[in-house]
C-alpha cells in the first residue's frame, strides 16, 4: 500500500536540504542592503568595507551551519524539532552581530548601528533563514522525488494488474491458436469453420471469449485483486503535503558543503575589495597567504597525528610554519606609514585561518558528497536491475496466469475441437453441425453464467442449492417478492446460504435441508433448518464470521432436540 | 468388466480418462461433470467404482461427493485423481477423506495403469471398513506445517491478514509473523508484502496445479 504520510519514510539519503544557495542569496542581500543605504555611507570606500564586513559575517554564519550539521550528523541526530532549528538560526545571528562588530574594529569601520540593535535585527532574520530557505529552495527538488517514488511504487503496484491485462490478450490468442492447432486444420479451414460458427449465430464468438475470460478473472483473480487495493497517491492533500514540508524544514540542517567556486570568490572579495579602502591593508595578501601557509601547517599535522601523511612533507610544513610567522612582520615592516595595531593583524589572521581551515574540511566534504553521489549511482543501476528482473518476473506471472486462466476452458474447446475435427475428417456434416453447436453450447453456457449478475435475492439462492441438489434433498420455501430488496449484497447473501450448507453437510451430516424465506419488518429472514446431528459447542469458524458480518449480527443458530434439527436464522436488513 | 463413473468438470480431461479406461477394461458408464449428476448416475446405474475430481468449482467438492456415494452405495471403490498436489492444501475441515479411498495426484501419475490399478484396488479397499484413505502424491520438498498449508491457501483466497487473523482465532500480529515466515520458508526474495501476498497466491496455484 503506497503511505501518503510521507514524513516519517523520508531517507536521508535522498533528501538532503541543501544550503548551497545560501551565499548567493545572501550575497545579494548585502548587495540590496548596501545599495540601499548607501547614501549614507560617509565614501565609497567605507561602503565597500561593510560588504566585506558583511561577507565575512555571513561565511561565518554559514560555516556555523554546517558544522553544527556535520555534528549533529556525527551524533547520528537526523531530524531536529522546529525550535531546535530556529535555535541554531538565531546562533548563527548573534555570531554575525559579534564578527560585525570584530571587522568593525579590525578595519577601523565604524557601524552604523549599535551591537545590540544588530544583534537583534540578524538573530531574528537568521532564526527564520534556515526553515524559510529550505522551505524555498529545498521542498521543490525534495517533493518531486517524493512523487517520483510514490509514482514508482504505484507503477509497481499497478503492474500487478497489468500482468493480469496481458493475460487476458495472451489467452485470448492462445484460444485462437488453439482451434487451429488442436483441430490440425488450415487458416483457410480455421476461417471456414469461423464463417460457419458465424452463420450458426457465433457472430458474437469474440464477445464469448471476453466474457469467459472476464469471468475467469472473477473467479479466480477477483479475491485477490479487490484485496490488493491500489490506493491513488492524493497529492492535493493538504495534510499529506503540510507533512512533506514540514519534514524538509526539520530536516533542513541537513546540508552540503559550500561550493568552492563561491568559496574562492569570497576570499578574493575578502583580500581585494579593503585595497581600495585604506593603505594598511595592502598587508592583506600577505597576510592571506601566510595564513593560508599556517592553514597547511595545522592541517598536516592533523594528518600526522591521524598518519596519513608521509615524512618529507613534515619539512613542507615546518617551512609553511615558519613562513607564515616571518611574512607578515616583514611585509608590515617593508610598508612605509604603516601603522596597524598587532592586534589588529592577529584578530584578522585568526579569523581567516578559521575560514580556510574550514575551507579544507568542506573540500573534504564535497569528496564524501562525490563518494555519496557516486554510491547513488550504483544504486540507480542496482535499481534498474533490479527494476529488469521484476519486469521479467512479471513476465513470468503474466504467463502463468494466462496458463491457468486458459486452461480450463482450454480444454473445453479442445474437446470440442477434436469432435469438429473428426466430423470433417468423416464428411460427417450433420456431426460437424452437432460439433459446432456444442462449442456454441459450451460458450453459452459459460457465457450465460459468467453474466449472470444476480439482482434477484430468490435466484440467488436457488443457484447456489442446484449444486448441492442430488447429495441432499433441498427444499426452498421463499415467502418473500422477487423485487425485494436488502442491505447486503446478494453475493454475500449467497455466500452465507453456501456456508451454512456447506457447514449442514460436512459438520452436520444432515440429508436434508429446508430454507425459509421470510419477510420481516425491517428484514428479510431466511430460516435453514437441517436434520443433521447438530453440535455440542457453538461453533467458531468462517461461517459465524461471515453471518456476522453481513447479518451485521442479527442471526442464531439453535438446536431444536424435540424435532432433531438444527436451526440457523440469518436475518438481512432491508434497503 | 467392473463398471466406472467418472467426476470430471472439464470435459477433455473427462474424454481423455474415459477413452483410456474403457481401454483398460472398465466399463464406463458416464463422465457427470457436476454433483447432481453424478447422485442421479449413481443412483440410476449403481457403479461399482468412482473416478473423482476434486475441484469441481463453485458449491459441493469431489470430497463431498465421494462421501455421499459411500452413504448411498458403501461398497463403491473410490479413487481421486487431482491436480492438488498435497491433500493439505484442501480446506478438509469436516472433511474427512473416505475410508477406503485411494488419493492419486496427477502428478504422481504417469501411466493410465497406475489409475487402473488404483481403481481395482479401491473396490477391494471398500470392503475393509478400517481402511484408512490412501494418499499417493509426490511429497512435498517444501517442509510445511498444515498451519502453514491452510494459510497458504487462505492467502490464494484472496484473505487479508485480518480475515486470516479473524478466520484462525489469532492476532493480527501473530498473522503477520506467519505470514513473514511462510514466505521464508517459501525462500520469496521480495520484502514489500503485497508480491509477497501475490507470490505465495502464485505458489499456491503451482501447487494445487492450476499454473
Amino acid at each position: 500500500m503506497v503511505n501518503t504520510d510521507l514524513a516519517p519514510n523520508i531517507s536521508l539519503k535522498y533528501w538532503r536540504i541543501r544550503l548551497q544557495y545560501f551565499p548567493q542569496i545572501a550575497f545579494l542581500g548585502v548587495l540590496v542592503s548596501i545599495v540601499s543605504r548607501f547614501a549614507s555611507f560617509p565614501n565609497f570606500h567605507d561602503a565597500l568595507a561593510e560588504i566585506v564586513m558583511q561577507l565575512m559575517g555571513i561565511t561565518l554564519v554559514y560555516f556555523f551551519w554546517i558544522y553544527v550539521a556535520k555534528l549533529l550528523k556525527y551524533f547520528d541526530k537526523d531530524r531536529l524539532s522546529r525550535t531546535q532549528i530556529m535555535a541554531v538560526g538565531a546562533a548563527g545571528g548573534l555570531i554575525m552581530a559579534a564578527s560585525q562588530s570584530l571587522f568593525s574594529w579590525i578595519f577601523q569601520v565604524p557601524l552604523q548601528s549599535s551591537f545590540i540593535m544588530r544583534a537583534i535585527g540578524n538573530v531574528v532574520v537568521a532564526a527564520f533563514w534556515l526553515p524559510l530557505q529550505s522551505v524555498v529552495v529545498g521542498n521543490f527538488r525534495r517533493y518531486s522525488r517524493l512523487r517520483q517514488e510514490i509514482r514508482d511504487e504505484f507503477l509497481q503496484q499497478e503492474s500487478v494488474q497489468l500482468a493480469r491485462r496481458r493475460a487476458l490478450e495472451e489467452y485470448r490468442k492462445k484460444i485462437e491458436e488453439n482451434i487451429q492447432d488442436k483441430m490440425k486444420i488450415t487458416t483457410a479451414d480455421a476461417h471456414k469453420l469461423f464463417k460457419t460458427l458465424s452463420a450458426k449465430g457465433s457472430e458474437r464468438l469474440p464477445e464469448y471469449l471476453r466474457i469467459i475470460s472476464d469471468e475467469y478473472f472473477r473467479l479466480t483473480a477477483h479475491n485477490l485483486e479487490s484485496k490488493i487495493k491500489v490506493r491513488q497517491p492524493r497529492f492535493s492533500n493538504l495534510r499529506a503535503n503540510f507533512n512533506i514540508f514540514k519534514s524538509a524544514v526539520l530536516e533542513s540542517v541537513e546540508t552540503r558543503p559550500l561550493n568552492p567556486t563561491w568559496f574562492s570568490i569570497v576570499i578574493v572579495v575578502t583580500i581585494a575589495v579593503p585595497l581600495t579602502a585604506k593603505a594598511e591593508y595592502l598587508l592583506i595578501p600577505a597576510l592571506a597567504l601566510s595564513t593560508g601557509l599556517s592553514a597547511f601547517l595545522v592541517q598536516s599535522v592533523l594528518l600526522r597525528v591521524f598518519k596519513q601523511i608521509e615524512r618529507r612533507q613534515i619539512f613542507a610544513t615546518i617551512l609553511a610554519t615558519v613562513g607564515s610567522i616571518a611574512l607578515p612582520v616583514v611585509i608590515a615592516h617593508l610598508i612605509p606609514n604603516n601603522d596597524p595595531k598587532l592586534g589588529n593583524h592577529i584578530a584578522y589572521m585568526v579569523v581567516v585561518i578559521t575560514v580556510t581551515l574550514m575551507g579544507h574540511i568542506a573540500q573534504a566534504g564535497i569528496l564524501k558528497e562525490e563518494e555519496l553521489q557516486s554510491t547513488s549511482v550504483k544504486d540507480l543501476t542496482d535499481y534498474k536491475n533490479a527494476e529488469r528482473e521484476q519486469n521479467a518476473e512479471f513476465s513470468k506471472i503474466t504467463r502463468d496466469w494466462a496458463k491457468y486462466i486458459h486452461g480450463n476452458y482450454t480444454s473445453k474447446l479442445e474437446s470440442a475441437a477434436l469432435a469438429i475435427e473428426s466430423a470433417i475428417v468423416s464428411e460427417d456434416a450433420e456431426a460437424t453441425e452437432q460439433a459446432i453447436s456444442e462449442v456454441e453450447k459450451t460458450l453459452r453456457l459459460d457465457s450465460t453464467r459468467s453474466v449472470s449478475n444476480p439482482q434477484i435475492l430468490i435466484d440467488e439462492v436457488q443457484d447456489r442449492c442446484a449444486n448441492w441438489q442430488g447429495l441432499i434433498v433441498l427444499n426452498i420455501n421463499n415467502q418473500v417478492r422477487s423485487d425485494i430488496a436488502v442491505a447486503a449484497s446478494i453475493k454475500d447473501v449467497g455466500d452465507c446460504v453456501e456456508e451454512a450448507i456447506l457447514n449442514a453437510v460436512r459438520h452436520g451430516d444432515c440429508s436434508a435441508i429446508d430454507i425459509q424465506i421470510l419477510e420481516k419488518d425491517t428484514a428479510v429472514s431466511m430460516v435453514i433448518t437441517n436434520d443433521g446431528r447438530g453440535f455440542s459447542n457453538k461453533p467458531r469458524g468462517f461461517g459465524s464470521s461471515i453471518y456476522e458480518e453481513v447479518t451485521r449480527g442479527d442471526w442464531k443458530l439453535w438446536r431444536d432436540e424435540k424435532n432433531k434439527s438444527t436451526i440457523l436464522e440469518l436475518n438481512f436488513a432491508k434497503s | 468388466m467392473p463398471k466406472l463413473l467418472i467426476v470430471e468438470n472439464d470435459s477433455f480431461a473427462g474424454t481423455f480418462m474415459s477413452k483410456s479406461l474403457d481401454a483398460a477394461g472398465f466399463s464406463i458408464i458416464s463422465v457427470a461433470d457436476t454433483a447432481p449428476i453424478a447422485m442421479k448416475t449413481l443412483r440410476e446405474t449403481s457403479p461399482d467404482c468412482a473416478l473423482i475430481d476434486i475441484e469441481l468449482g463453485i458449491g459441493p467438492n469431489g470430497i463431498d461427493i465421494a462421501r455421499a456415494f459411500r452413504k448411498l452405495k458403501p461398497s463403491i471403490g473410490i479413487v481421486f485423481l487431482t491436480s492438488i498436489v498435497d491433500p493439505r492444501l484442501i480446506d478438509l475441515k469436516g472433511l474427512e477423506l473416505p475410508e477406503g479411498s485411494i488419493y492419486l495426484s496427477k502428478s504422481f501419475v504417469s501411466d493410465t495403469s497406475e489409475i487402473s490399478e488404483s481403481l481395482h484396488e479401491s473396490m477391494r479397499l471398500a470392503k475393509d471398513k478400517s481402511s484408512p484413505c490412501i494418499i499417493r502424491y509426490p511429497k512435498s520438498q517444501l517442509q510445511l506445517t498444515n498451519g502453514q498449508f491452510e494459510l497458504i491457501r487462505l492467502i490464494a483466497d484472496g484473505l487479508s491478514n485480518k480475515e486470516i487473523a479473524r478466520k484462525k482465532f489469532v492476532t493480527l500480529k501473530s498473522t503477520e509473523n506467519s505470514i513473514a515466515r511462510l514466505a521464508k520458508k517459501l525462500d520469496l526474495k521480495d520484502t514489500n508484502t503485497n508480491s509477497q501476498r501475490v507470490l505465495i497466491a502464485k505458489r499456491y496455484f503451482q501447487m494445487i496445479g492450476k499454473v
